[in-house]
């Protein structure tokens, strides 16, 4: 069973190619990261393998099941895409408690407990609109790792974050690989992030993915 | 899946303090009405006309004040939550969680029917109150023209059920529009008021269309969907304003759709169907 496998992905805004030929195969628990500049692609890659968007071409396969706008199961997928969204006005604990609604995998506990490994307070009644960007992107980790799903997407999950914030991350991430056997797909500006965490690397410039040698 | 998407926007909206708003904009028109109508058609003894006569004549009977605020009701209370979560990208959190082939039909459903549920809440509590404040038994004391009358002449607690359904239906439908709506506006203001235009704008429209064709015109075009007293028209073409109304909102939230997604189209949608 491959978790992930992206054949010949194609993706353009009118004449803009953001992504062409992509082909990327993941088909064990291992990081694999991608680098890029800014609005090189990365996050219409992400927002096309979570079936956010459609591709012009190409085949999308997670654990062993076709992706697209039309798929009538649910995702087996985690994911945290360009910036965490969530309800304003509610709670941080609240606004996951509401989004464990549509999984099986997660209850009270779980996301209190992964709450708390990340830094945050689950008791705390502070709404999410009063967050620092910091603890956002916490949430949003927490939202994307929750569920305990196969394939984790993470676009920038260290951005906002502190240095003392950025080792926790790093942990969480590896322990979702060894514990939990997921597979990880995540992007970073930072290349300390990639170094330490990432088994494989993939460099995305001008809409092609290429494998970085060691 | 259904289940699950229910539980978490009825959390939503009853946890909202405009959804008790709209609740209780549509109870005090209807007690504004009935005061009005009171003294227009010289109901003195109120007391006694029965429960259901009083709800006639404060939610059906020429309710002017509902009839402004109809679409703006429902824009309200889930269109918002759609648009805000559009807004702040809350809506992709979801698509996550929800398989894509149903995701936005789910929340059509969710909108129809969390809309028309404003309007059945509110329309009960109208109703329970009237039937409290005049408990005896009602009798057909006036003449109402207008779709679905003939039910008022068979029996008058089935032509408030009757109404309540209609309610339902026209919030339901407004519900869809105001989804379609917040898939394409930036601005909540706009959201809330250009139904309400444009449901008024249906009166002028008409008049623009030569006399002979305004016959087959009033299918197409919605004469205030939400008054069943004030033209008298047959109960088929009421029904097909509320589809007209439907197909429009069904076509602004596929446009929407596209719009999010430019390699997203109805021929692959329909192609996958069959």
């Amino acid at each position: 069973m491959k978790f992930l496998d992206v054949c010949n992905l194609k993706k353009r805004f009118n004449n803009y190619i953001v992504l062409e030929n992509i082909n990327l195969q993941i088909e064990r628990p291992e990081i694999v990261g991608i680098v890029g500049g800014n609005a090189s692609g990365k996050s219409v890659l992400f927002k096309c393998i979570t079936g956010l968007m459609t591709s012009e071409k190409g085949k999308i396969k997670v654990l062993d099941r076709e992706i697209n706008a039309f798929s009538n199961y649910q995702q087996q997928i985690g994911a945290l895409i360009e910036y965490p969204a969530f309800i304003p006005n509610y709670s941080g604990f609240r606004n996951l408690l509401l989004l464990s609604l549509f999984s099986k995998n997660v209850d009270k506990a779980d996301i209190k407990s992964f709450m708390i490994e990340l830094g945050l307070d689950p008791e705390e009644k502070k709404i999410v609109k009063k967050y620092s960007l910091g603890m956002r992107q916490k949430l949003g980790i927490v939202a994307a790792v929750m569920e305990r799903q196969k394939l984790i997407l993470l676009d920038e999950p260290t951005n906002n974050l502190d240095v003392e914030s950025v080792a926790v991350v790093h942990n969480l991430i590896k322990k979702m690989k060894t514990e939990n056997g997921s597979a990880i797909l995540m992007t970073s500006h930072n290349y300390e992030d990639i170094e330490i965490l990432c088994d494989r690397v993939f460099i995305l410039k001008n809409g092609y993915l290429i494998e970085k040698e060691d | 899946m259904i289940l699950n998407i229910t539980k978490h926007n009825i959390f939503r909206v009853l946890t909202r303090k405009i959804t008790y708003v709209a609740i209780l904009i549509v109870i005090v028109s209807s007690i504004c009405t009935l005061k009005r109508n009171s003294i227009l058609y010289s109901l003195n003894n109120m007391d006694h006309v029965g429960g259901l006569n009083l709800f006639i004549y404060s939610s059906i009977k020429d309710n002017g004040f509902m009839s402004l605020l109809a679409p703006f009701v429902i824009m309200m209370v889930y269109p918002s939550i759609i648009f805000e979560d559009i807004q702040n990208h809350y809506f992709e959190q979801l698509h996550l969680r929800i398989p894509n082939k149903n995701f936005y039909l789910l929340h059509t459903l969710q909108s129809f029917f969390i809309s028309g549920g404003v309007y059945v809440i509110a329309h009960v509590i109208t109703l329970v109150i009237c039937c409290c404040v005049s408990p005896e038994n009602s009798i057909m004391v006036t003449f109402l023209n207008g779709p679905f009358s003939d039910f008022y002449y068979k029996s008058l607690t089935l032509y408030c059920i009757v109404f309540i359904l209609h309610s339902f239906l026209f919030g339901g439908v407004m519900g869809i529009l105001g989804m379609g709506l917040a898939m394409h506006l930036h601005n909540k203001c706009i959201l809330w008021t250009l139904p309400t235009l444009v449901y008024y704008l249906g009166l002028d429209l008409l008049a623009l269309f030569p006399e002979k064709s305004q016959y087959l015109m009033i299918f197409i075009i919605p004469l205030l969907p939400y008054e069943i007293t004030t033209f008298n028209i047959p109960d088929i073409v009421h029904i097909s304003q509320l589809l007209v109304i439907t197909i429009i909102g069904m076509v602004l939230v596929l446009t929407g759709i596209r719009n999010n997604d430019k390699d997203f189209n109805l021929y692959n949608l329909i192609g996958r169907i069959n």
